[in-house]
């Protein structure tokens, strides 16, 4: 039995395969503008290492792959310990009273 | 055929129709350095307009993966190979610094599809913009060949291992699309049957069910690919714009009349959409609107771009573009404007920062902001493009959301920048 197909590294020139081509950026970079903008709307750091490790998000979790899981948590923790995490506080009336109500859920 | 202006071009050009606008437009921002591609809006719209037979392959809203995928599938691409055929290496921005003209992002000095199609006399006559039909194959899979994962299966409450992804090594980003409600739309242009009208009242592109014989010029002419024919009926469909939730007339939905987001814009769980109305003037241009949160997103301060505007149909849809990829790229993509965007985006000011915190605060569409202005509370250090770190000042600001009515709908206010301390040193002084 010879490896399964799925397992060949993908090959740009292959006709009948949409594949990825490389393209020249910096996934480092890419790793860093999103904890970022996590931070940005509140977002700590349990809760960005979850959108990491989590298979349901592939960009995030294919950074989680290309940098291991130890090297994606000091990565986003050495982001962290720049930006830091923005508390915010959302405030929003409900349809029928108009009135402001904290804390309340946007959908609510 | 006439001209008319458009200004995200910074010029004139050839469309089939006199120009007329709409009193309001429906416009929207999306903010693609949040998205993770959840899809949640792909299924809340799935799931209230498209659900039903002939309609399995139809994606209104949809999220692809750039560069590697589009639906249908290589869209973009396949039109922008056609429009450099007809003209070799003219597609080209022309960027001028001149403030007394209507240019926010230079001059296109290329062909549009309306004027490829004229240089092209494309046969037959009624094909008037330059565009192609997709195959039934290219629309079968919206997410085909962009991201197959795969690893070993989970069991009930385990957290697997690992999901392979090894096409994808080098950056890449979510675009989500939904239809553009452009000003001169490719789709209007081309109907045989004038089955297709632009409302007076929000400028929400839509098509007339009972006029509509499936010919599918509206499919072939849209360059964004957003209208779809459905087989069972027979007839083309394409996004709404949810109308009867923008309108405010459905008292299970707006019990007080006021418009309320779409259902793509209103589940998005990364709060990365904001929906607005903008007042148009009668020659097109936008009436000046400092403190609508649109208008100061993509007139002010011009961090959300236009989808390939140079295709000339000055679409309605807006982006601010992710900061990690390469400039060459969205340059292509968003036109010119892309350098200014990624700076100001990446180290916001307080002002921008304030408006920022107002995507998603709310389901009712905004129509005005204020800011109240609070205290330094800090400072943080931020990614800048070129991957070199810049101070930001953080203020204790609150940004103030008002509905149709004027009514205050929503406050965010800025508390203070926070940082946590790793498990290891949670009792360390």
């Amino acid at each position: 039995m010879g490896e399964h197909p799925k397992d060949r590294p993908a090959e740009p020139a292959d006709p009948l395969k949409m594949m990825a081509g490389g393209v020249a950026g910096d996934p480092g970079l890419m790793l860093d503008c999103m904890v970022e903008e996590y931070a940005r709307i509140g977002f700590g750091e349990a809760q960005i290492l979850e959108l990491f490790e989590s298979q349901e998000f592939l960009a995030t979790h294919g950074l989680r792959n290309l940098f291991g899981s130890d090297g994606t948590r000091d990565r986003v923790r050495e982001v962290l310990s720049r930006c830091g995490v923005m508390r915010v506080t959302t405030t929003v009336a409900r349809p029928e009273s108009q009135s402001l109500c904290q804390g309340t859920h946007p959908d609510a | 055929m006439p001209d008319v202006y458009n200004w995200q071009l910074g010029r004139s050009m050839s469309y089939p129709y006199e120009e007329r606008h709409p009193d309001r437009q429906f416009a929207f921002v999306f903010n693609i350095n949040r998205c993770i591609a959840c899809q949640t809006c792909s299924m809340a719209c799935k799931s209230t307009w498209s659900w039903s037979r002939g309609q399995e392959f139809m994606w209104w809203n949809n999220v692809e993966t750039k560069p590697y995928g589009g639906y249908p599938h290589g869209w973009d691409s396949k039109l922008l190979s056609m429009l450099e055929e007809v003209n070799p290496k003219g597609q080209v921005w022309g960027y001028q610094d001149d403030k007394e003209h209507e240019w926010p992002y230079g001059s296109f000095e290329g062909k549009t599809i309306f004027e490829a199609a004229e240089r092209q006399r494309i046969e037959p006559q009624s094909s008037r913009a330059l565009g192609y039909l997709p195959s039934e194959e290219e629309w079968r899979a919206p997410n085909m060949h962009e991201e197959v994962a795969h690893g070993p299966l989970q069991e009930k409450g385990d957290r697997p291992g690992t999901a392979q992804l090894p096409e994808h090594r080098v950056w890449y980003f979510y675009l989500q699309r939904i239809c553009n409600h452009c000003t001169y739309p490719g789709c209007l242009s081309a109907c045989p049957r004038q089955a297709i009208y632009k409302r007076k009242e929000d400028g929400v592109v839509l098509i007339d069910q009972f006029r509509c014989r499936g010919y599918r010029k509206c499919v072939e002419a849209c360059p964004y690919k957003k209208s779809m024919y459905r087989p069972t009926t027979r007839t083309s469909e394409k996004c709404i714009a949810c109308s009867p939730r923008l309108e405010g007339k459905d008292e299970q939905i707006t019990p007080d009349g006021m418009p309320i987001e779409t259902r793509c814009m209103s589940a998005c769980v990364g709060k990365i959409r904001m929906q607005g109305m903008v007042k148009v003037e009668k020659d097109g241009t936008w009436a000046k609107q400092p403190e609508h949160p649109l208008y100061y997103l993509i007139r002010e301060r011009k961090i959300a771009l236009p989808l390939y505007p140079q295709f000339g149909t000055e679409p309605n849809g807006y982006y601010i573009p992710p900061r990690w990829v390469p400039r060459p790229y969205l340059e292509q993509m968003f036109g010119p404007g892309v350098k200014s965007a990624i700076e100001q985006y990446s180290c916001p000011d307080r002002e921008l920062l304030a408006v920022l915190q107002l995507f998603r605060a709310t389901q009712r569409v905004l129509f005005r902001f204020a800011i109240d202005k609070g205290p330094k509370v800090g400072e943080i250090e931020v990614t800048m493009p070129d991957g070199k770190k810049k101070t930001q000042e953080i203020y204790n600001d609150t940004a103030r959301g008002f509905d149709a009515a004027g009514t205050e709908v929503a406050r965010v206010t800025v508390e203070e920048p926070t940082w946590e301390r790793p498990a290891e040193h949670l009792n360390s002084i």
